[in-house]
């Protein structure tokens, strides 16, 4: 190979985009304009191109506010929506965000708005890894947040803080229905108001704790149900409101804890059916509802 | 005409319609630069508030990009009206309301971030009609009334969701009377200072959980003194530095109003709780009521089981 032949052999092999790092962070604007690079200069109009620029376990940033399409994440990222944008997703059909990745991914949705204009769905979690949830508002959807996963052998997290999920069918839907499947959720700050379905319907394989959170105004408050492999839901700090049911447990493979609560002016207070596990510990009110226990409690020492 | 329909339609699918080429505007703007001529898009805002409404579909948004002030405004249907938290989206009437909502029975609204500051003859938020009422974010300052919720009986709920809110230097702070409907409202990290009259005033089948706020300086902190099935549920709040720290009483001795208190301090009250005809109060007993010139005036505590 002659010198010259050479030269463009090498050229052609540094500029090949295979070999080109991607960005630590790309960013996103409603005056932007999808293309390869979704830099500070030269944002990107949509995040979907701006995640797929970014390099794995980067950060995607709304620069300003204004309405974006929905997208779908399959790696490690974190999609930020600083204090002072309003970066809203209003999709028609389907799912706002799709939440897809490996099992080890680490996924960060903050600050963003999600509302429904037909779509089902505001956040389907249905990969692998740990996805966490800050400052996000999901309204109007017939499934708030989905995490409902037909996995087997498989942890993933769910990380849930001040987040409003609110007016639509259900707030969130949560399981791992695989013989050993187990989602995790931790839910801290978060309010799930004025849905026609449950606020927070836990099904076989979830375990949720939620912390400082409120149910106000649904048909169902927090639901735990499951007859096939163990579900977990312990409440502290909780404030369970003006619901028809407030607390709901059911499921021969069901455990609720109650610390601290508050559960009153609901219809039904706490329904626990005969034969489950549903304790308390001596310092929760439930007092004010129609009725305020149906069912059975085991009323434990704290520690 | 036909190439343009089609380059609408391609960017529509990939959702890259601005929000007011669509046949439904999802999203419209306001700025104090803006104009009421404009399409009240992000490229051409509008002025005012109600400009933006108008041209907004039912369920949309309404966004304020700068800040400064702007103009009273009328609600007739399901919106949210949102100003990030680095504008300061204000509304300063010289008389009458700031914000209006005359919805349908079935209406949602939502209100985020907007700052509502008047002479005392005004009302900062008027509920007037509607579903619900998410108020989030909000500082009412120097309103006659800052959240009201007063209808006529109708059979209608109304619920109030309020938020990260505080409400100072006016007459009342929330003052809710249905007339005997229901309304259920849920207070979370309010502060609701230094007015003369109560901060919040409730008649009769209204509920209200207050979870942790903060009533100070008031005339009274918590006032449901008449008619009958109210309650009030009180989860760590401090009520402190008022005349009467919690006024209740019923008109009947049958389905009487009640307030249940759960880890609350009540201190630096002239009386902490007065008791009128036929009150409940009662108590998880972990509540801290000490320190007011009188504690307990004109009735005594009924203890709730821990469970």
């Amino acid at each position: 190979m002659s010198i010259v032949g050479k030269v463009a052999l090498v050229s052609a092999l540094l500029i090949t985009p295979e070999l080109v790092a991607q960005p630590i962070r790309t960013f996103v604007s409603v005056w932007g304009t999808d293309n390869s690079v979704c830099d500070r200069a030269n944002p990107c109009r949509t995040f979907s191109s701006a995640i797929s620029a970014v390099a794995e376990a980067g950060e995607v940033v709304a620069l300003d506010s204004g309405g974006y399409s929905g997208f779908t994440i399959n790696k490690s990222v974190a999609v930020i929506v600083p204090d002072d944008v309003h970066a809203a997703v209003a999709p028609t059909a389907g799912t706002a965000i799709t939440v897809n990745p490996p099992a080890s991914a680490e996924v960060v949705l903050r600050g963003i708005f999600l509302r429904s204009l037909g779509a089902t769905t505001g956040v389907g979690f249905s990969g692998g890894g740990f996805l966490t949830l800050e400052d996000v508002v999901v309204q109007g959807f017939v499934t708030g947040i989905a995490a409902e996963r037909l996995l087997d052998n498989d942890l993933a997290r769910l990380s849930i803080r001040d987040t409003v999920v609110r007016n639509g069918t259900d707030g969130l839907r949560i399981s791992s229905t695989g013989a050993n499947g187990r989602i995790d959720a931790s839910i801290a700050s978060s309010y799930f108001d004025g849905h026609s379905g449950n606020a927070i319907a836990a099904g076989a394989g979830a375990r949720v704790n939620l912390v400082d959170s409120t149910a106000a105004g649904n048909d169902d408050g927090f639901t735990l149900f499951s007859s096939t492999t163990p579900a977990h839901m312990n409440l502290e700090r909780c404030t369970v409101v003006f619901n028809a049911r407030g607390v709901i447990v059911a499921g021969s493979q069901s455990q609720m804890r109650i610390s601290r609560c508050v559960i009153t002016q609901n219809e039904e207070g706490l329904v626990a059916l005969p034969g489950l596990v549903c304790e308390t510990f001596f310092n929760n009110t439930i007092a004010g509802n129609d009725n305020d226990i149906n069912g059975i409690i085991d009323q434990v020492e704290p520690d | 005409m036909r190439h343009l329909a089609r380059f609408l339609a391609i960017l529509l699918t990939a959702g890259m319609v601005p929000e007011v080429l669509r046949s439904e505007v999802v999203r419209t703007f306001v700025s104090v630069n803006g104009s009421d001529s404009a399409i009240c898009s992000r490229t051409s805002p509008c002025r005012t508030f109600g400009a933006a409404l108008a041209a907004v579909s039912p369920g949309g948004e309404v966004l304020a990009l700068t800040s400064g002030g702007y103009s009273p405004v009328t609600i007739t249907k399901s919106v949210t009206i949102a100003a990030p938290s680095a504008v300061h989206a204000a509304i300063a009437p010289s008389s009458g309301t700031a914000i209006t909502i005359n919805a349908g029975a079935t209406d949602k609204i939502v209100l985020r971030g907007l700052h509502i500051n008047g002479p005392a003859t005004q009302r900062g938020i008027d509920f007037g009609a509607g579903l619900s009422l998410h108020v989030e974010r909000f500082r009412i300052n120097n309103c006659g009334i800052g959240i009201q919720l007063i209808r006529s009986a109708s059979s209608n709920e109304a619920r109030l969701y309020v938020s990260d809110t505080e409400i100072q230097n006016g007459n009342f702070g929330i003052y809710i009377n249905l007339n005997g409907d229901v309304a259920n409202v849920l207070l979370e990290r309010v502060r609701i200072e230094h007015n003369l009259n109560s901060a919040v005033t409730l008649f009769q089948n209204v509920n209200v959980t207050a979870r942790h706020c903060v009533t100070a300086g008031n005339f009274a902190g918590f006032s449901l003194t008449a008619g009958t099935g109210g309650s009030i549920h009180l989860d760590r709040t401090a009520i402190t530095g008022n005349t009467r720290g919690i006024q209740i009483g019923s008109s009947s001795t049958v389905n009487r109003n009640v307030v249940r208190l759960n880890q609350c301090l009540i201190s630096s009250n002239t009386r902490g709780i007065l008791f009128f005809a036929n009150a409940i109060v009662e108590t998880m007993g972990n509540n801290v009521i000490r320190g007011n010139e009188i504690n307990l005036s004109g009735g005594t505590l009924t203890d709730l089981p821990n469970l």
